[in-house]
């Protein structure tokens, strides 16, 4: 048998699924909706992670094919919360395939298993998570903690006065920039260093108004990993709400790590132009310094879109395209994908996405067929 | 002394003509087409809860420059695009099965000084009207755009109103309360019904 030599998309999905930290589904789509601010549904202004009681009710209304009223409930309901108080377990795992010139291979693994907690008082929002290492799920061996928590924060956010609709957050959690597609392999998200266990300490103070929102971030890295070089910086992020139905936003990213820095910076869309038909579109640009004592900088693009149609509520079909040009001056560092895909949340608690398409690997010259199959479940 | 009473009585008898030539070309349009919509927001997080609803029944009147009319709409047609929201909002804050129409009545809506009843366009004048929304009639102000031409007239309303000003709860579901104000907007074709001329004599009237 021949062993399958991974390429870069495959070491990062299989990497990415190793090392857990995907976040829990967000669905920039649903502005499309009128949701244009992501803490209608989410506890998290950046979206993702737990869902408010809102969320679980818009996850039956709008998300699900299929579902009763109150089967979108923490548990099913079985053992009722008050609605300030939210629970939600969740697990997922992945199946890969890649086949190559060289050979094809396919390869199953546990994601995610964690729980989240969050809790509503007067005008505080605490959110924590505690989950089990994947490599601990698969019996793999790890370096690392069996337990960890990703995120976990404490958020003030008025709701009167002058300062309605701001935020402000701190703790460990995802900062906020561009898109937050939760397939964490994407350009826009492994592509610019915000994938897997990006989570940081971060200070935040954000605003999700009518026809703005944003978020202002000091990015402190992982100060209790000292092994770990993370990274720190600020995060600026603002966007526009047009006509219910469009968000436009800008993104930069000022980062420090130890012997090199970076800015990022660019624009998104989510374009929702029917109920059915939407875009999501990011383009950035990286600007890396000091990266290495032979090369003092390098700069690079990533750009992400994916035109999705929701054929009956819940069922989506897409296109997705990725550029991935990591060092604009090195032609084996222009990596692209292609590939149509599905997105199925057949009932509530359930979501399922499979996707197979075409990938130009520059490393090896060469078009490579990828694909996956993930499914995930939260209580 | 002679000179001046003709001068006078032409005067009188010329505002006459005139009032009577306008006071003839009142003009009823019966409704044929439209819609009424709202947008009301939830907060926090600034969700757009849009709806929208059936065209509104009635018909409106032009006499001379005033713009008159009375809508009826029924509440059941609405829409928002969650059957859940619908539900609850038809059930539990319209409670329609009590109040299944709302009315709306222009009580002052004046055209611009240099229309012509042929046809005409005019934007954003100022309009009042009572709206009876749950049972309860309450005054609101707002803007009305109307275009007409040939027999067919097109007319779109808006205007703001407070929830509670008509005895209705705010909206309030799984964290999300409802704002107390929303926006109304009323979408209209119609068409010229028979003309409908005024009491008053017609051109020409002489004194005895």
């Amino acid at each position: 048998m021949n062993f399958l030599r991974h390429t870069p998309f495959m070491t990062a999905l299989l990497l990415g699924a190793s090392t857990l930290t995907s976040n829990a589904y967000a669905f920039p789509e649903m502005v499309r909706h009128g949701y244009s601010n992501c803490t209608a549904c989410h506890s998290s202004p950046s979206g993702g992670g737990i869902l408010n009681a809102y969320g679980r009710s818009t996850s039956q209304a709008v998300l699900s094919a299929y579902g009763q009223e109150r089967e979108s409930l923490p548990m099913y309901g079985v053992a009722p919360l008050p609605e300030a108080f939210q629970i939600q377990a969740f697990v997922r795992g992945i199946q890969v395939y890649q086949d190559t010139p060289q050979a094809s291979s396919g390869d199953s693994q546990f994601m995610q298993a964690d729980l989240s907690a969050s809790a509503v008082v007067n005008q505080f929002t605490v959110v924590a998570t505690g989950g089990l290492n994947p490599n601990t799920l698969s019996g793999k061996p790890t370096t690392d903690n069996k337990f960890f928590s990703r995120e976990h924060y404490v958020m003030y956010r008025p709701d009167s006065g002058a300062l309605e609709n701001t935020s402000l957050r701190l703790g460990r959690f995802m900062m906020d920039y561009g898109i937050h597609e939760p397939d964490h392999t994407v350009s826009i998200r492994q592509g610019l260093g915000f994938g897997p266990y990006a989570e940081s300490y971060n200070l935040e103070a954000g605003y999700q108004g009518e026809r703005f929102s944003g978020a202002v971030t000091g990015v402190f890295g992982r100060p209790e990993r000292t092994n770990l070089k993370s990274e720190q910086g600020l995060a600026l992020t603002g966007a526009i709400h047009l006509a219910e139905k469009y968000k436009f936003g800008l993104s930069f990213f000022q980062g420090y790590s130890t012997g090199a820095s970076r800015q990022v910076a660019g624009p998104y869309g989510i374009l929702g132009f029917t109920e059915r038909f939407y875009l999501l579109t990011e383009w950035d640009w990286q600007f890396r310094h000091g990266i290495s004592q032979t090369n003092s900088g390098a700069s690079g693009f990533v750009s992400f879109n994916r035109l999705g149609y929701e054929l009956i509520q819940g069922l989506h079909f897409y296109i997705q395209h990725q550029n991935n040009f990591s060092h604009l001056g090195e032609p084996t560092a222009h990596d692209h994908s292609f590939a149509p895909g599905i997105l199925f949340y057949p009932r509530p608690h359930f979501e399922f996405q499979a996707q197979l398409g075409r990938e130009y690997n520059s490393a090896l010259d060469q078009n490579e067929t990828s694909g996956f199959l993930m499914g995930s479940f939260y209580l | 002394m002679k000179r001046n009473h003709f001068a006078t009585m032409f005067a009188v008898l010329s505002s006459f003509a005139a009032a009577s030539a306008l006071a003839a070309n009142a003009q009823s349009y019966q409704v044929t087409g439209g819609n009424v919509g709202f947008l009301a927001i939830g907060k926090p997080s600034a969700i757009k809860i849009r709806g929208k609803g059936s065209a509104p029944q009635g018909q409106i009147q032009i006499s001379g420059k005033e713009v008159s009319g009375e809508l009826t709409f029924d509440e059941n047609s609405l829409n928002t695009g969650i059957d859940l929201r619908d539900r609850h909002m038809k059930e539990k804050y319209l409670q329609t099965d009590k109040n299944p129409t709302a009315k709306f009545k222009i009580t002052k809506l004046t055209l611009p000084r240099d229309f012509t009843p042929s046809g005409f366009s005019a934007e954003k004048l100022p309009m009042e009207g009572d709206l009876t929304l749950h049972g309860e009639t309450k005054p609101v102000k707002g803007t009305a755009t109307i275009i007409s031409n040939a027999g067919a007239a097109t007319g779109h309303v808006e205007f703001g109103t407070q929830i509670t000003d008509y005895k209705i709860d705010i909206p309030t579901y799984m964290g999300v309360k409802v704002a107390d104000h929303i926006d109304i907007d009323v979408d209209v074709q119609a068409k010229a019904a028979e003309s409908s001329p005024a009491s008053a004599p017609a051109q020409g009237t002489k004194k005895k």
